[in-house]
């Protein structure tokens, strides 16, 4: 195996699974907001957003291999398990490290999601919010890249997107569809004067 | 006993938009794949990765010899060096 | 055949019947008051609403609660889909109607009338406000008429309270009911169009009416809204009606909120609240729908779920998450075809559904849902897809 490849798609990989991230991060946004048009039912944000995840994990996972098979980077296996185990980098993989486990665990308890219940698959879910940031700071520390002019503004794109989303989401909150729908009601049956 | 009904054309959007998925998911998928060779041909080009082991912190890409397949500590550097440069040198820490 | 008491006088397709003939034909208002409640006790006259509650103890009831200044709503929403026979009351008998309202007024100690009519049904409106204009001053004034949204619920007794009261038409959650706590915080008699007819001419004849009006509808001939006797067989109710069109799958008793019945046992069917009630039926507002061999009974099931769950107020979420997953189930079966799950879903949801509405709305729901999976077990256990899935 040529390690140049291996060294190239590992970082490939790793800026691919950011990017993929990313957009998982805005399609969740999306879903509370509870976004859609005519063309665009809710369900399909909600679709986008479970394949994309599973996708991360695959591309996650080859960003992974890659990178501890390559002997450049002398990575065991455990560096990609434990935490602040390997010797490269080993703040900002650790990062990395953390940032796989809990998307592992996120989309591990969503597929699960009817045996461990409803309150504690929101629980879990929350983590995300830990994990994309890991994923950027890992990314921003680990990679050789973090400064090259591509990476750079792709991280700055991802970044934005998702601070935008999440603005987004504090400023209108997530509705209630009973809500909407008992005002709406309301509207239709309302006989009092309008003042 | 009939009501008006609507059932196609919900029906029909509702197939619309599945189809759209699949869509979205297919290009997303291909676009992943594109994008790791794109990228990694990017990174190539910023970081070769297949010159001779230096560690050198320069701002220019320096990285450890590759080229060879043997595992036995061909590295230069002994000891793990941190990310504090920010010129991307890639130095191993000791071999197992 | 039956002889008419509600709609005996002249043609009711003819208009309003003016106060003169009204007054000629039946004699002059009598009086309201206690005797008239027990009268209405003995009788054992039943709502004509839907609800079938004795009519002599909800007054009675009211007349205890009154501290003189009850209020009295003729309900003639006449939300459900295919009932007919308010509107011909209204727009045929209006003074049949004021008469009973009138009477309930003095017998509940009520200074105000409301006179509550679907917005939408233009021609009761003028027959009763025409009407209005020939009754005496002091009714004229103990009177007026709230035009009601045309929403399913709308008719039910709180919204039509909470209308009156505060301009919007969504039911409320009861106790207290509108007969302890209604407009204004006074007690609130709230009464079909139907009911006060049969009032009119009980107190005057000081016996039991022996008459209910049915609305046939569906596959019958001739569509409409016909004056049986009590206990006449539904099968003769549709011959009035010129006969099924076409062979009969299933009957609705009793409107949306009713009961579905195979033909064979149907036909025979007393049309008597008491002796329905008894079967475990109901007449309820008194629809009976006959659903052709030719539609497919799991659509139509189908649809007329849609409908009620989009006719959720929305006010709890039970009746408005519980009533759409139905719906959707029910569509989904009849799309795409039988499915184990759904068909599960549908037996888990309506027993979870069930008595936890703020309302009555998605317990009769319910109970029609389930009444169709008994009826139609076969149709929803088999049923295969009617729409091609696109490649």
């Amino acid at each position: 195996m040529n390690n140049a490849v291996l060294w190239y798609a590992t970082r490939g990989a790793g800026a691919v699974s950011l990017v993929l991230l990313s957009a998982v991060v805005v399609l969740g946004i999306l879903s509370v907001l509870r976004v859609q048009t005519t063309g665009w039912p809710r369900f399909l944000t909600v679709g986008l957003h479970r394949n994309l995840a599973l996708m991360t994990l695959v591309f996650l996972t080859l960003h992974i291999v890659t990178a501890v098979v390559d002997p450049f980077t002398h990575l065991g296996w455990l560096a990609a398990v434990v935490p602040f185990s390997s010797y490269y980098r080993t703040f900002w993989l650790g990062l990395g490290t953390i940032a796989f486990e809990l998307l592992l665990a996120i989309v591990l308890t969503s597929l699960v999601r009817g045996f461990i219940g409803q309150a504690a698959w929101r629980l879990l879910h929350w983590l995300t919010y830990a994990a994309w940031p890991f994923a950027v700071l890992h990314g921003v520390g680990t990679g050789t890249d973090a400064w090259s002019a591509w990476l750079f503004t792709l991280q700055a794109f991802c970044v934005i997107a998702v601070l935008a989303a999440i603005g987004y989401r504090f400023m209108t909150g997530s509705r209630d569809p009973l809500a909407d729908a008992r005002s709406s009601f309301q509207g239709a049956v309302d006989r009092r004067e309008p003042r | 006993m009939e009501i008006k009904d609507t059932t196609q054309e919900r029906v029909q959007a509702r197939d619309a938009a599945m189809r759209l998925l699949n869509r979205l998911t297919t290009g997303a998928a291909v676009s992943a794949v594109a994008g790791v060779a794109l990228l990694g041909a990017f990174s190539a080009y910023t970081i070769p990765g297949t010159t001779s082991s230096s560690t050198a912190s320069t701002s220019t890409t320096a990285s450890s010899s590759s080229s060879t397949s043997t595992s036995s500590g061909l590295q230069s550097s002994t000891t793990p060096v941190t990310s504090s440069s920010s010129s991307g040198v890639a130095v191993s820490g000791g071999s197992r | 055949m039956s002889a008419p008491q509600l709609l005996a006088g002249p043609d009711p397709s003819r208009g309003s019947e003016r106060r003169a003939e009204h007054v000629a034909r039946l004699g002059p208002l009598p009086k309201g008051g206690h005797a008239l409640i027990e009268l209405l006790v003995h009788t054992g006259l039943t709502g004509r609403g839907g609800a079938g509650f004795p009519v002599g103890l909800k007054w009675r009831a009211v007349a205890a609660a009154s501290h003189g200044s009850a209020v009295v709503i003729a309900n003639g929403a006449e939300g459900e889909p295919h009932s007919r026979k308010d509107r011909l009351l209204m727009t045929s008998r209006p003074h049949l109607i004021l008469d009973g309202a009138m009477l309930a007024a003095a017998s509940v100690h009520a200074k105000q009338v409301v006179l509550y009519i679907g917005e939408e049904h233009h021609a009761a409106m003028r027959s009763m406000s025409g009407a209005l204009t020939e009754r005496t001053e002091h009714e004229r004034r103990m009177v007026r008429i709230v035009a009601a949204p045309p929403r399913y619920v709308a008719g039910d007794s709180s919204a039509t309270v909470h209308l009156v009261d505060a301009g919007i038409a969504t039911p409320t959650t009861t106790p207290p009911s509108p007969r302890d706590r209604g407009v204004g915080g006074a007690a609130t008699l709230v009464q079909n169009v139907e009911t006060l007819a049969h009032v009119a001419v009980i107190a005057r004849t000081g016996i039991a009416t022996d008459t209910v009006l049915i609305t046939v509808a569906g596959g019958v001939r001739t569509p409409g809204v016909f004056e049986v006797n009590v206990g006449t067989p539904l099968g003769d109710a549709v011959q009035l009606a010129g006969g099924a069109s076409e062979p009969v799958r299933a009957v609705l008793v009793g409107g949306y909120f009713g009961q579905w019945v195979e033909p064979a046992e149907a036909w025979s069917l007393p049309l008597d609240p008491h002796a329905l009630r008894a079967r475990g039926l109901s007449l309820g507002c008194g629809v009976i729908g006959l659903v052709p061999a030719s539609h497919c009974a799991v659509c139509e099931v189908a649809g007329i779920m849609r409908y009620l769950a989009s006719e959720s107020s929305a006010q709890c979420g039970p009746c408005f998450f519980g009533l759409r997953a139905l719906a959707d189930a029910c569509t989904r079966i009849a799309e795409r075809g039988t499915d184990p799950g759904d068909l599960q879903r549908l037996q888990r949801w309506s027993a979870e559904v069930q008595g936890r509405g703020a309302c009555k709305h998605p317990d009769g729901v319910v109970m029609f849902l389930q009444s169709a999976m008994k009826t139609f077990g076969d149709d929803f256990a088999h049923h295969p897809a009617h729409i091609r899935r696109s490649a």
